[in-house]
């Protein structure tokens, strides 16, 4: 039987600053229901026996892939193209609100 | 004003005491002993021709704005970061230069946080796993911890203009190393040796410029202040302190002072830290745990709290980047690349060359002035025209006396025509000494009474009257004959 798990609205608040999101309040009570239940599907996991299993942290089972140093433009972009997908920006550069 | 003194911890040695003035109106009860606790944390950029996780140019100075990018560098979904072989191998030997163990194993994992001058939401960086861990560098008999050396990708930069905050990503994904220390040091002078120490030994390594004024090594120290209570045995707490001061409790908060690009800034920004520090324990309270930038124009720290939470960086192994392993024979082949350290060639210059320890310490901050000596020093082997030939290339070089631009050959020649015995007149010598023995009768007499180094004496007097024309050992040679008979 998957757990009950409730995040509590502090929690959420804290999530949704680490996510950079602004929540209504509305959004609150709608994400502490709806993020407790997704924790609670993964808990599901819990029941999965894997005391024989290695962890790992991927899932390729690669390892060791470097490139040998050296710069090559092929891949480079234009500062045109660097910044067509910004909001703001001013003789290219990105352009935000000022931080500081 | 009021004194107060702080101990100052030497591992090996006396304690110094060290004064901080408190204002007379800070009120104090008993005679409390503080001492500084300082780690710090150094960024140092590498010099890959590439990026870390890309083939863009490492070299990015002076670059128009976003003309050095590509997906990678730029965070864009979809692309895929590969490790430079290079800025990993530098890693290990910084590592290693730092007396750390080297990982057999290590990975990269992601430090997720949101500000304009990182691209993908989260810095590529090592946590768990790191290049090297649990090194030391020792000074002048003191050991300092270093905790960790990881590797990293740099960040863009940004720029503060009237509303706007500017952000130029040539720099995103640069190789950059960070070297973090134990909290071993209890003043700014220990600090700043050893940031010049490790400067030194980077710049030998040659993996990276090294550069403080273009930001290519940064510098974060944290500082707290800890109280010591007059209850407790001054002398048990000396020795804890000596040697493991993990062994006491850390002080409850930290100030971390960010990104300073001078070894004085750093001691000034610690100078001025540790008195505030004290003015605020002295009250009886404890400074908040924040992160400060160092003010120029007055050496003095200003707050840039905003609003400090305990940093939530949700670390996780970057799915991406497939771990590293190295094998013991990599392992043994990157230390046996390193170089011979600063330290390691002060040593030699004295044992070899006999050169006085300072002197050997100035001639090795530079490994181009070092390697300049020894060169001139291979020119020369077998020479005996001049006593302490190394002692005096060393003096040449330090105080200028010939100059550099010369090829070490003709350096050398300087060097031996400024210090050879001078050709000395025998028939102006031989007057002199008639002259000097008849002025110096009672010298003579203690002489013959044996004290044979009144010698000496009547050399200095027979160089004088020669206005210094004349080969000291000839003169004593002379004036040694004369006096037998
Ligand atoms: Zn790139």
């Amino acid at each position: 039987m998957a757990k009950r798990i409730t995040l509590t609205r502090d929690e959420i608040i804290h999530l949704a600053k680490l996510a950079d999101l602004n929540l209504t309040e509305e959004e609150i009570k709608k994400y502490q229901q709806e993020l407790s239940q997704t924790l609670d599907y993964i808990a599901n996991l819990d029941e999965l026996d894997t005391s024989a299993v290695e962890p790992t942290s991927q899932t390729t089972n690669d390892k060791d892939v470097f490139f040998q140093d050296g710069a090559k433009n092929d891949r480079l972009f234009s500062q045109e193209k660097a910044t067509a997908n910004a909001k703001n920006k001013k003789n290219n550069y990105f352009a935000v609100n000022r931080i500081l | 004003m009021k004194i107060i003194k702080t101990i100052s911890r030497h591992p090996h040695g006396s304690e110094d005491l060290v004064s901080f003035q408190i204002p007379a109106s800070a009120g104090t009860t008993n005679f409390m002993k503080y001492i500084p606790v300082i780690g710090l944390e150094i960024h140092v950029e590498l010099k890959t021709a590439s990026k870390m996780f890309c083939q863009c140019s490492a070299d990015y100075f002076a670059k128009p704005p976003n003309s050095n990018t590509c997906p990678v560098c730029l965070g864009m979904p979809g692309a895929l970061p590969v490790p430079n072989e290079t800025a990993v191998n530098w890693t290990m030997k910084i590592g290693k230069a730092l007396n750390c163990q080297l990982a057999s194993l290590s990975k990269f994992d992601r430090k997720h946080y949101f500000y304009p001058d990182l691209p993908k939401g989260y810095q590529i960086s090592q946590y768990v796993e790191p290049i090297a861990v649990n090194g030391y560098l020792k000074l002048k008999g003191k050991k300092f911890r270093v905790q960790r050396v990881h590797l990293e990708e740099d960040t863009g930069k940004l720029i503060h203009s009237g509303k706007d905050t500017l952000v130029d990503f040539n720099r995103s994904g640069v190789p950059l190393v960070e070297i973090v220390t134990e909290p071993d040091f209890d003043n700014s002078n220990d600090v700043k040796e050893f940031l010049q120490e490790l400067h030194t030994i980077i710049k030998y390594l040659d993996v990276s410029d090294a550069d403080m004024e273009k930001g290519s090594m940064r510098l974060e120290p944290n500082i707290s202040v800890r109280v010591c209570h007059p209850g407790l045995d001054p002398g048990s707490q000396k020795d804890s302190l000596v040697h493991e001061n993990d062994k006491l409790p850390l002080p409850p908060y930290k100030v971390e002072v960010k990104n300073i690009n001078s070894f004085n800034f750093v001691k000034k920004a610690i100078d001025y830290e540790v008195k505030r520090h004290l003015e605020i324990l002295e009250k009886g309270e404890t400074p908040i745990q924040e992160t400060r930038g160092f003010v120029e124009a007055d050496s003095s720290t200003k707050s840039q709290r905003s609003k400090e939470e305990t940093h939530d960086y949700r670390y996780f192994p970057d799915p991406d980047i497939p771990p590293l392993s190295f094998s013991a024979d990599y392992l043994s082949a990157t230390v046996g690349s390193l170089p011979e350290l600063p330290a390691a060639k002060t040593n030699r210059f004295i044992k070899k060359f006999g050169l006085k320890e300072a002197d050997a310490f100035l001639l090795t901050r530079d490994k181009e002035v070092a390697g300049y000596f020894e060169k001139c020093l291979t020119l020369v082997k077998g020479s005996r025209i001049v006593e302490d030939l190394p002692q005096k290339l060393a003096n040449a070089i330090l105080n200028k006396r010939v100059t550099l631009n010369l090829g070490p050959d003709k350096f050398v020649q300087s060097v031996v025509e400024l210090y050879k015995p001078k050709a000395t007149d025998m028939e102006k010598l031989d007057a002199a000494v008639k002259s000097v023995l008849a002025k110096n009768q009672s010298a003579v007499e203690e002489y013959k009474k044996g004290k044979e180094r009144v010698i000496m004496f009547l050399v200095g007097q027979v160089m004088r009257e020669m206005k210094g024309q004349a080969d000291p050992l000839k003169v004593k040679k002379e004036l040694a004959g004369k006096l037998k008979r």
